[in-house]
């Protein structure tokens, strides 16, 4: 009898230290993906600062055009993931229309602020994709990890759920060899 | 149509001055052998006949102790002669070679990357003794780099049953070392190391390990990465002070630009990007620009000198790959 309770002790003793190192390994991992998430509001935050340099800079030149480029949505704070891809996919378009834009203007391609403007805007959209592509990652671990058994049992009682990617520009999503 | 060199030396200067060193080296190997075996026949024979025939006995060990005595400084004059024909070699072929694509500040045969740089390399091994030689500084594609071979051993001492004690070296990296100077300074930095062992049980394994492990203990040594590259991942370990310097670096493109210098290389590649530069060592057990062969003609020169650009341009197709990463050498 007494083998019988010092086995069971074992087995619950080994269940409960499975249970802190898996329920621990979810809760790091979804501490990455806020920290990473993080990261992607700082580089959209840059990448809104600049475009809206370039918008003002572009808005100077185009008095006597006719042009219409598209207008920046503001970033608020606590945007969920997807109100942040339809803030990067507007910007998206913001930042096509101005290289659209620029192409008529030698002037304008020649000053050297907004040189420099571009010059920004190219680090900041690496930054920016760096962010995002970190975020991916730790989303797409986070996500392994909890629906794989039997750590989908203790997520399930942890109430963890999937979480949604950070999406890529289509013509940036090109260039990436995804193998998860 | 002779080739000269920076010292205006004609190929058949060249080929005279290096074969002649390469004969004496040929003369000073043979006559070390023969005083090798001396040193023993006369050692091991004398001590044999010393009862029987004291005298002879004795001239023999005198020979012997003679025999060392010339392997000794046989031995210190092969080195000295050696070390000169790589200096001559290097100042007389090598040089120009690399001048062909590399603007050369500094080109020494005979001397290796600086100690001071190499202790505080996070990605070699620890060493007690060191060599090296093809020192190279200058700029390639404007961007400042250093360069050169690299032997790093460690000593092991093991003590004998009746207490003697011996000293022997081993290899733990022969190779290359490159640094390359980028314009900007990293707030961090991002290390990937090439996994020893690529098996898969290794990985199964070593993955219920590593979950234990992170589970029960946070990362003391930066964070462990892994990218969306699955090649990449199960053959290198990447390292980094924060992720997103990591992935900042390691783009889709430059990830393949790693894997195809690491195959170039044929062997094992490790890269750290740290402060204002990227250092990249490679222990492949290859030492560049060797001269093997005794030059006999001018077709045997321009056949080495053919030999000497391949191991060229096989060190800046690996210069070139890095160079892809250009949000860092803009």
């Amino acid at each position: 009898m007494a083998k019988i309770v010092e086995v069971v002790l074992v087995v619950v003793v080994l269940i409960v230290i499975w249970y802190i190192c898996v329920s621990n390994s979810i809760k790091v991992a979804a501490l990455k993906i806020e920290e990473s998430e993080a990261g992607i509001d700082v580089a959209l935050t840059k990448r809104y600062d600049v475009l809206t340099k370039m918008l003002d800079t572009v808005k100077g030149y185009q008095q006597y055009e006719k042009t219409v480029l598209a207008e920046l949505v503001k970033l608020r704070s606590g945007m969920s993931i997807a109100e942040k891809n339809e803030a990067n996919k507007n910007m998206d378009q913001v930042a096509k229309d101005i290289r659209l834009f620029v192409e008529n203007y030698p002037e304008l391609r020649a000053d050297a602020s907004f040189v420099k403007l571009q010059e920004a805007i190219v680090d900041v959209e690496e930054h920016l994709q760096a962010a995002r592509r970190l975020y991916n990652a730790n989303v797409n671990a986070y996500n392994a990890k909890i629906v794989v058994f039997p750590n989908s049992i203790v997520a399930g009682q942890m109430g963890s759920s999937k979480k949604e990617l950070f999406v890529a520009e289509e013509t940036k999503r090109q260039d990436v060899k995804m193998e998860f | 149509m002779a080739q000269t060199t920076k010292n205006t030396r004609s190929d058949h200067e060249i080929i005279a001055s290096i074969s002649s060193r390469q004969r004496l080296l040929k003369l000073l190997h043979l006559l070390l052998f023969l005083c090798v075996i001396g040193a023993f026949l006369g050692i091991v024979s004398g001590a044999l006949i010393w009862e029987r025939d004291y005298q002879k006995g004795i001239g023999r060990c005198v020979a012997g102790v003679i025999s060392i005595v010339g392997s000794v400084l046989l031995a210190k004059g092969n080195k000295k002669l050696t070390h000169s024909l790589k200096v001559q070699i290097g100042e007389y072929v090598v040089h120009d070679i690399l001048a062909e694509k590399v603007a050369i500040t500094e080109y020494a045969p005979d001397r290796h990357i600086g100690r001071s740089f190499v202790d505080s390399c996070s990605i070699l091994p620890n060493y007690d003794r060191i060599s090296g030689s093809d020192y190279i500084s200058g700029t390639y594609r404007e961007v400042p780099f250093r360069y050169c071979d690299l032997l790093l051993e460690r000593k092991t001492q093991e003590r004998d049953e009746d207490g003697h004690q011996s000293t022997s070296y081993h290899t733990v990296f022969q190779g290359q070392v490159l640094r390359m100077e980028f314009g900007k300074e990293l707030d961090g930095y991002v290390r990937i190391r090439e996994k020893k062992d690529k098996s898969r049980t290794a990985a199964f394994f070593g993955g219920i390990l590593k979950n234990v492990k992170n589970a029960l203990f946070a990362e003391q040594d930066g964070e462990e990465i892994e990218t969306e590259n699955a090649e990449f991942n199960r053959q290198f370990k990447i390292k980094a002070s924060d992720g997103e310097l990591a992935f900042y670096i390691l783009t889709p493109q430059f990830m393949e630009s790693v894997l195809r210098l690491d195959a170039l290389a044929d062997g094992f590649t490790n890269i750290v990007f740290r402060g204002s530069g990227v250092t990249i060592t490679l222990n492949n057990d290859r030492d560049s620009f060797e001269l093997k062969r005794t030059l006999r003609s001018r077709k045997g020169l321009e056949k080495q000198r053919q030999k000497f650009r391949q191991e060229r341009d096989m060190i800046l197709q690996i210069f070139d790959e890095i160079l892809t990463k250009d949000n860092l050498f803009a």
